[in-house]
């Protein structure tokens, strides 16, 4: 019996370093595969935390410059989950932009980036640090068109694109609805 | 010696591990914090699934629920119910909350179709050398109506302050169609689709089609079916004729000074978006053919609506307005003259001296123009011109100055402070109209007095829970209310960057002047709802008026957490006083939801919205906890997002 109770536990497992925060694109609002004609009331990001107790940072950059290294809106914002506060692991992540600043001048395509990491390389909060982090990506245009955006993948139903039936090279290409060819 | 070191080793590892210590967080958990505690107004809370809630019905609240972009049901697209609505046709709730169906969709199936008369007799354009219909490229534009299944909605959910984005879809080329295009070509047909119910739909040919033919604007009913409509183009006609044919409206147009690269346009008093075709005008006089096509409901083509004259971009001239409502058809619409613009400038700074850089915009209340009759210079009020210029004061050797171009007359200025390295804080926005700017004609340049502004109204607060306990850790926001209207481009006040509460719940939010919904956002997790209170910040009193004053900005709030009305029934107190939120046990809102196939809504972002009972009515008497009903716009009061059954928990206060 005292034998038995010398017996040392097995040893912990290593602690697994955690993973990095990952965006659900799909659920984004508003979705990030149209070319925004107005700047919503707010931007709403679901996040999905391998654990739910480690924090993370967001930031958002307008029209992101890698040379200069500007276009920063929104600085690295530090979130601290708790443990108790997310349901599945998933914190939304919210932020207002002001249509009226002087980034997002109309008539003109804008790209906003909102970005996640466990945390930012300090002076450059356009990377993540080694564990890596996540993106998503509006194209904004205040002139209501997609002019001066890049062109965009037109799904069938989606947009109100028509399945093309004899379409000439220099139409725009839509993906049928189906997946399958025309 | 052996058998007692072994002992003490195993004393050691048999003994107690210490815990983690807890988390400060307060939560919403009974038995371990009595139900009885808490003394909200209202039904008694109880005891349910570990969480102290009540039962209470929750007016007013819409369900917006934002579907995934891969889900199989209505991906991308927003829903919005009222929570009656889903819970009246919910299954029976259980501890977990009820089951919802979403409605089916509306599929919405159309072309803009342009007949041979309307293209040959109406508009004199045709379209092709056969004398056939005719299909137009064109942008369809969906805009959610509120309430939305109700035939009696008349306003836009946007203006209501639910964030219902317009719908926008484009017309493609369907080689199936029998009715070509322009010139012969494919046809064009346009297709999406949408939560039943009733919208404000556009459809406007796109450029260089524009310039002829009219947006179709109408309120469409979208049922839950899929049907292609083809929407013949009507084109209104006017009653105001003389004699009493009908036609389309036609005017002649001139400018002294011509017309080259000015457009002219229809377009509605009410929202001020284009209703009719965009004609290019030039020469010094021209008749032009503005047909609408908005199915007015007395069938007058000129139904609230109003002619613009707008000068080229870039041009420092004031658009000329004009109400041809009960004119008649075919007036002479002469564009006054206006002296030439006068170059404006000026200096932004602190109260305490120092620079601040900001944005600033100038809107016209009177234009100078020669009047018809006595050719001299006369103000013109906005009903007949409208300016708004913008510029920005920038740090110019240790001054923060501004220079811009204005066409003479009176001015609203409002200057909107930027932060930057420059300055320290933030300074509140600040509005100037009374006097108004005064740019005089012939007097350049013109010297705008120093403008001071002051730091923003800082708003402190308490929150804590019902039962007595502070609450720590939840988000404080200022969330704006109410737009400023006019030509403005700004949203004012600003939204501010929301506070933390600390371990005593103390928090301290800096606000332009101008009314907010002042919203607690308790931590996620903890069981507690989130709470808003509507408080007016710095508006002025009676007493103290003169927008011109450079005086500092007072807050002005509702005494313990109030309903933001004024205590003394009159206007708003000057002295600012501690808000004081409290949280009350809730109401569980969560619910399960599904498509009309009975698979579920995965992944989808809910949110809850509280509208206001009637705008700018008093709130209920003794509902101090809640969400209060007084705020003039639509506040979001909870968020979820479901998981892989389509479940969603949700508390919200009652």
């Amino acid at each position: 019996l005292t034998i038995a109770c010398i017996i040392a536990p097995p040893p912990d497992l290593p602690k697994a370093t955690g993973r990095r925060p990952v965006i659900m694109h799909d659920s984004v609002v508003p979705p990030a595969d149209e070319i925004l004609a107005t700047i919503p009331s707010e931007f709403l990001v679901p996040v999905e935390l391998d654990d739910p107790s480690q924090p993370f940072e967001y930031d958002v950059f307008i029209d992101y410059d890698p040379v200069t290294q500007t276009g920063l809106k929104i600085a690295p914002t530090r979130i601290d989950p708790s443990t108790i506060a997310l349901d599945g692991g998933i914190f939304l992540v919210s932020f207002q932009l002001d249509p009226s600043s002087s980034e997002l001048v109309s008539g003109f395509c804008h790209r906003i980036e909102l970005l996640v990491a466990h945390a930012f390389n300090p002076g450059a909060p356009h990377t993540p640090d080694s564990r890596g982090g996540d993106s998503v990506t509006w194209l904004y245009n205040g002139g209501g068109a997609g002019a001066g955006c890049p062109p965009y993948d037109a799904s069938a139903l989606g947009d109100g694109g028509w399945m093309p039936q004899d379409e000439n090279a220099d139409g725009l290409l839509v993906t049928p609805e189906s997946g399958g060819g025309p | 010696m052996r058998a007692t070191a072994i002992v003490c080793i195993a004393l050691a590892a048999c003994s107690p591990v210490a815990s983690e210590p807890e988390a400060t967080a307060v939560a919403n958990t009974c038995p371990e914090h009595a139900c009885s505690a808490y003394t909200q107004p209202g039904a008694a809370p109880a005891c349910i699934d570990g969480q102290c809630r009540v039962s209470a019905l929750l007016a007013n609240t819409v369900i917006l629920v934002s579907l995934a972009e891969d889900s199989y049901f209505a991906p991308g697209r927003t829903f919005a119910v009222s929570l009656a609505d889903l819970e009246e046709g919910s299954s029976p709730a259980d501890s977990a909350g009820a089951t919802a169906h979403l409605r089916n969709l509306s599929v919405q199936d159309g072309a803009y179709t342009v007949s041979p008369q309307v293209q040959r007799d109406t508009l004199h354009f045709p379209l092709n050398d056969v004398g056939i219909a005719t299909t137009l490229p064109v942008t369809v534009t969906y805009r959610p109506l509120w309430p939305l299944d109700s035939a009696t909605a008349v306003a836009e959910a946007s203006t209501l302050g639910l964030p219902l984005d317009p719908i926008t879809t484009e017309s493609v080329v369907n080689q199936s169609s029998p009715d070509p295009g322009p010139a012969g070509g494919p046809s064009y047909r346009f297709r999406t689709y949408l939560q039943p119910g009733h919208y404000e739909r556009t459809i406007a040919p796109k450029p260089p089609l524009d310039r002829i033919f009219p947006p179709d604007v109408s309120i469409v009913n979208a049922l839950p079916a899929s049907g292609f409509v083809n929407d013949l183009m009507f084109i209104d006609s006017t009653k105001e004729t003389t004699p009493a044919t009908n036609m389309v409206p036609t005017f002649d147009l001139s400018r002294a000074k011509g017309f080259d690269g000015w457009t002219t346009c229809l377009r509605d008093q009410t929202t001020k978006r284009r209703i009719s075709n965009l004609a290019l005008l030039h020469g010094t006089t021209q008749n032009v053919v503005l047909a609408t096509n908005h199915h007015p409901p007395d069938m007058d083509a000129l139904h609230n609506a109003e002619l613009v004259m707008v000068p080229p971009p870039g041009d420092k001239l004031p658009t000329g307005v004009f109400a041809p409502t009960g004119g008649t058809i075919g007036s002479q619409l002469n564009y006054l003259p206006v002296p030439p613009p006068a170059t404006v400038t000026g200096t932004i700074a602190s109260d305490r001296g120092g620079p601040v850089e900001a944005d600033l915009v100038f809107e016209a209340m009177g234009i100078y123009a020669q009047a018809q009759t006595t050719q001299e210079l006369q103000l013109f009020p906005t009903s007949y011109f409208e300016y708004t210029g913008q510029t920005t004061a920038r740090l110019q050797r240790g001054v923060s100055r501004y220079s811009i171009q204005l066409p003479p007359g009176r001015y609203r200025l409002t200057v909107r402070p930027l932060p930057g390295p420059e300055t320290s804080g933030v300074y509140a926005v600040k509005v100037l109209e009374a006097p108004p700017i005064a740019v005089e004609p012939q007097a350049t340049p013109v010297l705008v007095p120093p403008v001071t502004v002051s730091p923003q109204v800082v708003l402190s607060g308490t929150a804590t829970v019902w039962d007595g306990r502070a609450l720590p850790d939840a988000l404080v926001e200022g969330v704006p209310l109410e737009c400023t209207q006019g030509t403005l481009p700004w949203c004012l006040p600003r939204w501010a960057p929301p506070a933390v509460t600390n371990a005593e719940g103390w928090f301290q939010l800096a606000l332009d002047p101008g009314t907010y919904a002042v919203r607690v956002r308790p931590r996620e997790g903890t069981g507690f709802p989130w709470v808003t209170q509507t408080v007016p910040v710095g508006l002025p009193t009676e007493a103290s008026a003169d927008a011109s004053s450079d005086g500092p900005v007072e807050g002005s709030t509702t005494p313990d957490g109030a309903d933001g009305s004024p205590a003394d029934g009159g206007v708003a107190p000057r002295q600012p006083a501690d808000l004081k939120p409290r949280v009350p046990a809730p109401v569980y809102a969560g619910m399960t939801l599904l498509d009309v196939q009975g698979n579920p809504i995965v992944n989808a972002i809910v949110r809850a919205y509280r509208l206001p009972a009637d705008a700018g009515a008093a709130p209920a008497s003794g509902a101090p906890t809640s969400s209060d009903l007084s705020a003039p716009q639509a506040v979001e009061i909870g968020r979820a997002i479901t998981d892989a059954t389509g479940h969603y928990d949700m508390l919200l206060a009652p």
